[in-house]
């Protein structure tokens, strides 16, 4: 998955624990740990503004684009 | 509704699996048994599908009172053939048992999705493959059936004569059944693809 989510990386910052958070935002504990793990096929935007508002973070802060993939070789 | 097609498939599991039991051991009575084709053992029955066409010099003509006017050409039937040779006895015996034991395959697979189906799990992965099984197994025997009745037939006709009838071996294509194995494999496609959605689904946050 190209597409990271800095979710550690934030609830470290805001001194926040994961259960913390899924009060807040009123998502389970389980689907959390989808968003933290990477294992997450798509996000709404519904969720990604409750977990901005919670984390008092831009969308940009909290999701990270790595290229996982191996470059091609270009040709010659 | 649920309820009945469990016991349904509960009871074509168990009836099959006796079945395949009673074939088999009636195989391993067959395999041990110490006799010859020249020894007979007890008979066994087996149908021998076949067309005909009538003999046109003995062909009954329609009365010339019937409203369907025209004259009777062909059709079709079968022949029940009780064999008393050890060969013939073990190869239907062989051939019923194999029968038997992919039927059990796909009962199994069929039990399987119900059962998830009931438990509010239709859409995996697991459930398209088990439907695409099913689906191969219909549109197989769709063909095999007829290509193994054409092949024991062939043999047979050879050496019968019905006076008035011209044998011949079944041609006929079971269309029916070959249409519902690719329907089948048509919505095990679409049980795959609805299974990728439902994954997507439960995955998105």
């Amino acid at each position: 998955m190209g597409i990271k989510v800095n979710l550690d990386l934030l609830l470290l910052k805001r001194s926040m624990t994961l259960t913390e958070l899924s009060e807040s935002v009123g998502l389970t504990l389980a689907n959390l740990s989808i968003l933290k793990t990477g294992k997450a096929r798509a996000v709404r935007f519904s969720t990604l503004e409750a977990l901005c508002r919670a984390l008092d973070c831009q969308p940009g802060e909290l999701l990270e684009f790595v290229d996982d993939k191996p470059e091609r070789k270009s040709r010659g | 509704m649920a309820k009945a097609v469990k016991i349904y498939l509960d009871v074509t599991w168990w009836l099959i699996l006796v079945g395949t039991g009673a074939v088999l051991l009636g195989f391993l009575l067959v395999a041990g048994a110490d006799t010859t084709d020249a020894d007979p053992i007890e008979g066994v029955g087996f149908p021998i599908v076949l067309g005909f066409r009538l003999d046109e010099s003995v062909v009954p003509a329609l009365p010339e009172t019937a409203e369907i006017r025209g004259t009777l050409q062909q059709g079709h039937g079968q022949l029940i053939i009780r064999t008393t040779s050890k060969s013939a006895v073990f190869v239907i015996l062989g051939l019923i048992e194999l029968l038997l034991v992919v039927s059990l395959f796909v009962l199994r697979d069929l039990r399987a999705l119900f059962r998830e189906v009931v438990q509010g799990r239709p859409f995996v992965e697991y459930n398209a493959r088990r439907i695409r099984r099913v689906g191969f197994f219909i549109v197989g025997w769709s063909l095999a059936g007829p290509l193994l009745n054409y092949l024991a037939a062939f043999p047979i006709l050879r050496e019968v004569e019905v006076h008035g009838l011209i044998l011949r071996p079944p041609t006929n294509l079971n269309i029916e059944l070959l249409f519902s194995g690719l329907a089948i494999l048509v919505l095990a496609e679409i049980f795959r693809q609805a299974s990728a959605m439902q994954r997507d689904q439960s995955l998105t946050i």
